[in-house]
């Protein structure tokens, strides 16, 4: 964790309970998004690739776009 | 792929919209396909472009709420295209908050129209809010004006902070081009001073030539012009020229023009200068 005073300001600084960490593949983007944004991401098709670093082929809420995500429940 | 430049520095008054306004035109000049994104709700770019920020038919904070494309608020005005703030960007703040992934929120609204343009100058707010991290995530290097004055290298110290935070957390390529000095005395010696301070102190580059502090600056926002077009042989517009061709060799946007030498060639005099 980065004890940074700004830090507040950036949405996966804040570790929450009931949140993880997505990390894109295509745009580097690091975003906490809690469970059900999560599961929203998915739809309304996605993959699982778990040999990748990036296994999940789904939406990403940094660049918008469909690409391969990692999700980290421990950052 | 275009060049993003954020223009950013949290103290206010520095010269951050002249200098976006600046070489935004001087990159113009060379043919250079030029966006600038007005990121900051005083609208002060978009006053000093000519236009009248209440009376826009879309502006940024529309196209960072979804209700309009970046392609349908920006606005051409002579060789500049501007991405026009209002006062409502204020609002965007607040409601950027609780969106997910909202660093990036101004990353994503530009990115279908930045293929259009070269370089895009992201003018950010005086402060070191959610809009500013937009700025810089959506960036891929900082330019820092400064104001040779001695509370300015402060500032300068705590936007250098908040530039590791965003390569920590949102944009790790983001690198600082490097410091602009603006309103610069050279009759002065304390100019001097706070200028070789925060190049000891920071490490930074310092683009030359000094901008000089001019009344030229002050007149050219009121004719709705850049100090460019309104002074074109103003000490000022000369420096943002220069700085702006260093800009674009450096970051290859143009390619830098063969130098002409007035001085003889003696290359092949082996080393024997005849008179």
């Amino acid at each position: 964790m980065n004890d940074s005073p700004r830090a507040p300001l950036f949405s996966a600084a804040q570790r929450r309970a009931g949140t993880l960490v997505v990390e894109c593949e295509r745009c580097n983007g690091r975003v906490r998004v809690n469970y059900l944004e999560f599961a929203r991401l998915h739809a309304p098709l996605w993959a699982w690739a778990p040999w990748r670093l990036h296994s999940r082929w789904m939406n990403c809420p940094a660049c918008g776009h469909r690409t391969w995500l990692a999700a980290h429940w421990f950052d | 792929m275009p060049r993003v430049i954020a223009v950013a520095n949290q103290k206010g008054g520095v010269g951050k919209t002249t200098t976006v306004h600046s070489l935004g035109a001087a990159l113009a000049r060379y043919g250079v396909r030029v966006l600038l994104v007005d990121l900051d709700p005083q609208a002060c770019l978009t006053y000093s472009l000519g236009l009248d920020p209440e009376s826009m038919r879309a502006s940024l904070h529309d196209v960072l709420a979804k209700r309009v494309h970046a392609d349908l608020a920006i606005t051409r005005v002579g060789d500049l295209s501007i991405l026009p703030a209002s006062i409502d960007l204020a609002a965007a703040e607040v409601q950027l908050m609780s969106r997910t992934g909202r660093e990036y929120a101004l990353a994503r609204a530009i990115e279908p129209v930045i293929s259009d343009y070269d370089i895009v100058l992201i003018d950010c707010p005086p402060s070191l809010g959610i809009l500013t991290i937009n700025g810089l995530t959506a960036a891929d290097s900082v330019l820092i004006p400064l104001q040779c004055e001695t509370l300015s290298h402060r500032g300068v110290g705590q936007l250098l902070e908040t530039i590791a935070d965003v390569r920590a957390f949102t944009q790790p390529d983001l690198e600082v081009l490097g410091l602009v000095a603006t309103m610069f005395d050279a009759r002065t010696r304390h100019g001097r001073e706070v200028l070789a301070d925060v190049q000891i102190r920071y490490g930074l580059r310092v683009f030359e030539p000094s901008v000089p502090r001019s009344v030229r600056f002050a007149e050219a926002p009121a004719a709705g012009r850049s100090i460019i077009d309104h002074a074109p042989s103003s000490v000022g517009a000369a420096a943002y020229n220069e700085i702006a061709h260093t800009i674009a060799v450096e970051t290859g946007i143009i390619t830098p023009a063969p130098e002409h030498s007035d001085a003889p060639d003696y290359s092949d005099a082996g080393g024997v200068v005849q008179i």
